[in-house]
């Protein structure tokens, strides 16, 4: 397992508390960018740097919300998203895909994936962070019934 | 930063104040659009660039474009 959990020194209560976030992007400087930034809104804060690392991580996470790169090595964003949405725990999670192809195809490919939302880079962090909040709200509201 | 982060940065000042949009922005350096939006972000963040809504100054469409913060 080489995807990246930045939270370790937390311990287990808090991380059980705080919201758990997965940035699955091959662009060091935009990865280590978003973990900063969600770290210090509070969020559990998980990495990966490829397609093969975010569904690891996301099957031994399970986070509340991924924020996935389409276009990285081992498998595509897509791929990901589609074998994330095929397991049977890691199924729970939010995804966003965020990707520097601004496309009409791109975009249905992603929502048909299982995507929630799609959004072009670049994407500064406060308006991710909307989004994230957003979907987390949904999931609550159809947890609540 | 990046060496293309850097490149991205120099261009976008040396074309100041002339807008351009990602995709006229990556043809002139001979990049992929989705290769300068990926270095965007940490343009605007870290390097002091800005994503405005212009004319781009090549394509004449209108759409996001990365200009240098304006000067006090």
């Amino acid at each position: 397992m080489e995807s990246r959990r930045l939270d370790e020194a937390h311990g287990a209560t808090d991380r059980r508390r705080r919201p758990t976030i997965l940035i699955a992007d091959d662009t060091t400087d935009t990865r280590e960018l978003y973990a900063e930034y969600f770290s210090a809104r509070g969020f559990a804060v998980v990495t990966a740097s490829d397609g093969a690392q975010a569904i690891q991580a996301a099957r031994d996470h399970v986070p509340d919300v991924i924020v996935m790169d389409l276009a990285m090595p081992q498998f595509d964003g897509i791929t990901a998203i589609r074998r994330i949405k095929a397991d049977a725990r890691a199924q729970r999670a939010r995804v966003i895909l965020l990707t520097g192809y601004p496309h009409a195809a791109v975009e249905r490919n992603a929502l048909q994936a299982g995507a929630d939302r799609f959004l072009t880079k670049p994407c500064l962090p406060e308006h991710l962070e909307r989004h994230v909040n957003a979907l987390r709200r949904r999931t609550r509201r159809k947890a609540a019934g | 930063m990046s060496p293309l982060a850097q490149r991205i940065a120099d261009a976008v000042h040396q074309n100041q104040p002339r807008p351009f949009c990602f995709a006229c922005l990556a043809a002139e350096e001979g990049v992929r659009e989705h290769d300068v939006r990926a270095v965007a972000l940490v343009l605007i963040v870290r390097a002091g660039l800005r994503l405005v809504e212009r004319v781009c100054s090549r394509c004449q469409r209108p759409g996001e474009t990365l200009a240098a913060r304006k000067l006090a």
